[in-house]
């Protein structure tokens, strides 16, 4: 249960958080606990979206999903410190390590939170393209939560003034850009995590278009009922 | 005397500060406390802490599995994907198991510490409730000789920090301290090179010495053959 303390004091006292993050106090047990809960906290909401089309897509995406935001962080992490300390970051790398993965954290309980909505949609509207908007929809704003308190959170425990070399800012704002685009490929190499409607269970999709040509043909396609 | 009580604790974070370690329940600076093994409730928190590390790392590995494999044409072999996975992060769990033995065995003075404090904190506790049962209670007679006690535990405590934070300095250079025969070999090598010094320094003295009294000798003795001719 220590796990989720770590978690509460995330939520419930950030600047306490972030300052024990900035003296390096405890780094290694937090990694670890932000870790575990928001794996466990995705991978309901990935069951519930799974459950959309059986049980076989419900196991997949429980595990699709955690996987998703995890190996997207651990895609970018290298990039952000490296790139950092190059420009005159005094942090070590588990300081980034645990201020990015506040940020999946935030996410996952975000996601947590808006299961119940979600279940209710999936039990009373039976819209493919509805569900998959509306899921569009929560993880865009949960993500965007999410990376304005990690942007707030760095800029804090690095201690961000004006004397800042205005690079190191571009370059967080750069990160946070790149984050997106990586999640969002790598979401789209992961599919399906939704399943289709009256379609067999399959692992994997076919690679065509991309992320944002789908979610445009869905937008169109609720709208004018193709 | 709860507030009393309460102060004689020794917290997580002064154990952190102390010990210069992250200090917990069920780890040690990331090493599994022996005490774990002797409490039922402290090995239910490892199994759980532990199964969820290796279902996160599993969650991770498996969805990078599947970003790979997906690039062959007709991938069909799940169940191979997953018994390898699973494969690959028991030996990983058994490696990590193993290294936590090996590096236990220089943590055993610090484990028995740290049992130490447990005790002293639960006897605290054992205290507190006395107390708030006294408080409770008006008739009840007042425990006692409690100043006694205070000073007591105000002493195992002193003793407990201090013995931890000795336990610190000996573990940070335990490298330096088992190379002790190596050292004393050096130590008596550097004598040898001083006392050598010494005597060089001493001869040259000597030599000195000698030096000035020929000259001296040679001047008086030029003086004197000097003086009966003038």
């Amino acid at each position: 249960m220590e796990h989720f303390s770590t978690l509460i004091l995330l939520l419930r006292d950030r600047p306490t958080f972030l300052e024990e993050v900035r003296h390096g106090k405890k780094i290694e047990s937090k990694i670890l606990s932000l870790l575990v809960v928001s794996s466990l906290f995705f991978a309901i909401y990935g069951a519930i979206i799974g459950s959309s089309s059986g049980w076989q897509q419900l196991l997949v995406s429980m595990v699709k999903l955690p996987a998703l935001y995890l190996l997207t962080l651990l895609i970018c992490l290298p990039t952000l410190y490296f790139f950092d300390i190059l420009f005159g970051s005094k942090a070590d790398f588990r300081q980034y390590a645990v201020l990015s993965l506040t940020t999946v954290s935030v996410i996952s309980v975000l996601l947590f939170s808006f299961a119940p909505v979600t279940l209710f949609f999936l039990v009373s509207i039976r819209s493919y393209h509805f569900f998959l908007l509306l899921n569009v929809a929560i993880f865009g704003l949960t993500g965007f939560i999410g990376v304005r308190l990690f942007y707030s959170g760095i800029r804090s425990v690095m201690d961000f003034t004006e004397d800042t070399p205005m690079i190191r800012n571009r370059l967080l704002l750069f990160w946070l850009v790149l984050y997106g685009l990586v999640g969002s490929q790598l979401g789209w190499t992961l599919r399906p995590f939704f399943g289709s409607p009256g379609q067999p269970f399959e692992l994997f999709r076919e690679v065509e278009g991309n992320f944002y040509s789908q979610v445009i043909t869905s937008f169109f396609s609720l709208l004018f009922g193709r | 005397m709860t507030s009393d009580l309460q102060a004689l604790r020794i917290t997580w974070s002064e154990l952190d500060q102390v010990t210069g370690l992250d200090i917990g329940s069920v780890f040690m600076g990331g090493i599994i406390r022996p005490s774990v093994w002797r409490s039922r409730r402290q090995l239910l928190s490892l199994v759980i802490t532990e199964s969820l590390v290796l279902g996160t790392i599993f969650i991770v590995c498996f969805g990078l599995g599947l970003v790979l494999v997906r690039q062959q044409e007709g991938f069909d072999q799940l169940g191979g994907l997953l018994l390898g996975l699973a494969g690959a992060i028991a030996v990983g769990a058994s490696a990590w198991h193993f290294y936590q033995w090996q590096r236990s065995k220089t943590f055993i003075t610090l484990a028995r510490l740290l049992d130490e404090c447990d005790r002293h904190n639960d006897i605290i506790q054992a205290l507190q409730v006395m107390a708030e049962l006294e408080a409770a209670q008006v008739t009840a007679p007042e425990f006692p000789r409690h100043s006694e006690v205070l000073v007591a535990l105000q002493a195992t405590r002193d003793s407990l920090i201090s013995a931890l934070m000795t336990e610190k300095i000996l573990r940070r250079h335990r490298v330096l301290l088992e190379r002790r025969q190596e050292l004393f070999g050096t130590i008596e090598t550097n004598l040898a090179t001083l006392q050598s010094l010494q005597v060089n320094h001493q001869a040259s003295e000597y030599r000195q010495f000698l030096q000035e009294a020929l000259s001296i000798g040679l001047a008086v003795q030029q003086e004197m053959i000097r003086g009966p001719a003038e």
